[in-house]
């Protein structure tokens, strides 16, 4: 009896005094993969007289099927929020000229319905879209978006252009984010430093990651799994922001080292390592296929140019 | 009336719960129990399950102090039901924030100023001193010796913390007007309908701004990764099917149990009026029925346990998929997030109160005595009568009536009460698990900007300082 007492002691005891020892953690931007990965070679086009490589590029259909006979602003809505999401990374470019060989988006208001009951509003939209080149649809998605608000004033309920609008980036984003990377966040957790380094994670707190690896890299000591870890994290946090894959090459090798100064069996060092592996080969893609979409972006340019030219 | 009510608690409860509790309870168990609820209400809890483990050590070691302290813990049960599956949620929804708050010095008032008009609580002050006399005083105030009893009347409460926070949450949900509430003191049976409470109407939520849906589970798989909201959609939808398949067949069961028990009571009570009882075939049929539902319902609960384990793996997919793509951008996302996970700590905090009111409950069955003493609690109950006032007879009888009904169900609810509050405590750290990813990242961005902005300002200063020198 005693046992189990002095037991259930220890246990309070050592649940009162000891804590999580979580280290300081830092947010840094990332990627999300496309989820229709397979598709995008269908959305390849190559032309020999633009660019050497292929670029993904779409031309956006301006004609919304079933946009005019729900709501006059739905089409402006989707397509704005199309262009809006695109851009954000520009894996995938926007045609402004399209033509029988590239790739169209053409998107159908499937569903659209609002009720208004005072105190109540509500809407319901569903939208269709169809990648296809030629007259082959190779990919046709459907997505749904259900937009529910009350209030006892209904003075503070949002309008219908409000729900509309709101209803139009959650479809949008869904569909774009199948076929290309978005934006989004990650977090990362340093670990334990030497006396010397204590200022790196001051730095880093700030969002000086510059500052911080510089502290790093002047270090003398023992370069060990902890240093190569957290300067792994810091190159990693500095190329997420400015996308440079000079430094996404450093955050690579700085991982590499930890993993082979025993990370491998540091659950914390092989969980980043998998999330920046992910990050290194999306921002890897999308850099080489922005620069593949840019030739077509001039080609375009130049073509609005010469006619301005021929005009004058 | 009371009389027969007496005579049926006299050969129907004390008989009963005699035999469960004599076979079952080993005093030696029982203080371990008693150590094990204090340290996991230590631990695991703040103050209020704390509060209600020294208040039932100081209370009359009554059977009806245990059967309405079940009933509080199936309330927060039921309460926690409520926020699980009933009530919408949104971004700007305040119940959430509402429900985790601290109850203050008016709204104890006026707690206390509606459990007037409950048959105990409205009587309670007339038979506590008799009661307190001829039953004796709680194992904490026996220590005091010849003061015990003084100072238990001093410090006992007749509304206990957990009772004060479970009634704050009804009114924050059905509203402050207390007709509009349920009658948390109704134990109709131990299984059909346990996790819902009857007649009574939520109150609808105020979201302008946010959208609304319409359960929690709903709500997080909204915050989940694009790619992961199908599958979580359609292995939650399979797990509540599961879930309603088998409430249904527990509500079939309870009818008829109840069906059984009212007949046995009509047998046993004897009355004079002509009443319809079952015959021996009818019974056995019954029986059959019974022994064929029991025999579903537990295939029912293992495919829900299933479908529940699916619907829980995806969860920690989903857990570990949102560390990849965190959306603290927007900030309706962050704010859904910090209301779901006020709820799932709400839920899990309510279910500890649970267990401790349920485990406080069993223990001090045991340690008590009061299933033996009860024949000696209905007579100070009887006793007690001439002490309340005759405009709160009516009550009196009302209160003698719904002790004796609850009494049977005490035990199956204790059993019932802790298996769905297990089940809550388990489901609320999945959604805690979840939105935690999402809240400790905006909180770190949120750190980053301002250490980013303090040292920005602190560098534009040096500069100005520099170019006035």
């Amino acid at each position: 009896m005693k046992q189990i007492i002095a037991t259930i002691m220890v246990l309070v005891i050592t649940l009162l005094v000891s804590g999580c020892g979580a280290g300081p953690k830092i947010v840094i931007p990332s990627y999300t993969a496309p989820k229709e990965a397979a598709k995008l070679s269908k959305i390849e086009t190559r032309d020999e007289f633009i660019s050497d490589g292929a670029y993904l590029a779409l031309f956006l259909s301006p004609e919304v099927k079933g946009a005019k006979e729900t709501n006059p602003k739905l089409a402006q809505m989707l397509i704005d929020g199309v262009k809006a999401k695109l851009t954000e990374t520009n894996f995938i470019t926007l045609d402004p000229l399209g033509g029988e060989e590239g790739v169209t988006l053409s998107m159908k208001v499937s569903n659209y319905e609002y009720k208004n009951s005072g105190k109540k509003v509500s809407m319901a939209l569903e939208v269709t879209f169809v990648l296809s080149r030629g007259v082959d649809e190779f990919l046709v998605k459907k997505y749904k978006a259900r937009k529910n608000r009350q209030s006892s004033d209904p003075n503070k309920l949002p309008s219908e252009n409000e729900l509309a609008s709101s209803a139009v980036s959650k479809v949008v984003k869904y569909f774009i984010s199948d076929v290309s990377p978005l934006k989004t966040h990650q977090m990362r957790e340093f670990k334990p430093l030497p006396k010397e380094l204590k200022h790196v994670i001051s730095y880093a707190k700030r969002k000086n990651y510059k500052g911080a690896i510089k502290l790093m890299e002047n270090f003398k000591g023992e370069k060990d799994l902890n240093y190569h870890y957290d300067l792994a994290i810091l190159y990693e946090a500095e190329a997420s922001i400015t996308e440079s894959l000079k430094l996404l090459d450093s955050a690579s090798i700085n991982y590499e080292k930890a993993v082979q100064l025993g990370g491998i069996e540091d659950e914390m060092v092989m969980n980043a390592k998998a999330k920046f592996d992910n990050f290194y080969e999306l921002l890897n893609k999308t850099k080489k296929q922005d620069k593949a979409n840019q030739a077509l972006r001039d080609d375009r340019d130049s073509m609005a140019g010469s006619s301005d030219d021929e005009y004058e | 009336m009371t009389e027969i009510l007496w005579q049926e608690a006299l050969m129907m409860n004390t008989n009963k719960i005699n035999k469960t509790i004599r076979v079952n309870m080993k005093s030696k168990k029982l203080i371990i129990n008693s150590l094990v609820i204090a340290v996991a209400t230590f631990t695991m809890t703040g103050c209020s399950a704390l509060q209600e483990t020294m208040a039932s050590q100081m209370e009359v070691p009554t059977l009806e102090n245990q059967v309405n302290r079940v009933a509080i813990g199936m309330t927060i049960v039921r309460e926690n039901n409520i926020m699980a599956y009933k009530i919408p949620i949104s971004s700007d929804a305040i119940w959430p924030t509402l429900v985790s708050a601290d109850i203050d010095e008016n709204q104890t008032k006026y707690i206390d100023n509606v459990l007037k008009a409950d048959p105990y609580y409205s009587t309670v002050h007339y038979t506590k001193a008799i009661q307190r006399k001829m039953l004796g005083s709680g194992a904490l105030m026996s220590q005091f010796g010849d003061f015990g009893t003084l100072t238990a009347m001093i410090l006992d409460q007749s509304v206990s913390p957990l009772a004060y926070r479970a009634v704050s949450k009804i009114s924050i949900f059905y509203g402050e007007d207390a007709k509009q509430w349920p009658n948390i003191f109704s134990f109709d049976s131990a299984e059909g309908s346990f996790l819902d409470f009857k007649n009574a109407t939520l109150q609808e939520i105020d979201s302008p701004t946010g959208d609304v849906y319409e359960t929690l589970g709903e709500a997080v798989i909204s915050l989940a990764p694009v790619s992961l909201q199908k599958d979580l959609e359609s292995a939650r939808e399979e797990m509540l099917e599961a879930f309603e398949l088998t409430a249904s067949l527990k509500d079939d069961k309870g009818e008829y149990d109840a069906e059984l028990q009212a007949d046995a009571a009509n047998k046993k009570a004897k009355t004079k009026q002509k009443q319809k009882f079952l015959t021996n075939k009818e019974i056995n049929e019954i029986k059959n029925e019974l022994a064929v539902l029991e025999e579903r319902i537990k295939q029912a609960e293992s495919v829900a346990d299933e479908k529940e384990a699916i619907y829980f793996e995806l969860l920690d997919r989903a857990t570990i998929a949102l560390e990849s793509d965190i959306n603290i951008d927007d900030e309706a996302y962050v704010k859904l997030a910090k209301n779901i996970n006020i709820v799932a700590n709400e839920i899990d905090y309510g279910a500890t109160e649970a267990y401790a009111a349920f485990g406080l409950a069993l223990t001090n069955l045991g340690t008590t005595n009061a299933v033996l003493n009860f024949p000696k609690e209905l007579v100070s109950l009887a006793v007690a009568k001439a002490r309340v006032p005759s405009y709160l007879q009516s009550k009196y009888d009302k209160r003698v009536e719904r002790l004796v009904k609850n009494a049977i169900y005490l035990l199956p609810n204790i059993f019932v009460g802790t298996y769905y509050a297990s089940k809550q405590a388990t489901l609320a750290q999945k959604y805690d698990d979840f939105t935690d990813v999402i809240l400790e990242a905006y909180a770190t961005k949120m750190e980053q900007n301002k250490a980013q902005d303090a040292a920005q300002k602190e560098a534009s200063k040096k500069k100005l300082a520099q170019a006035t020198n």
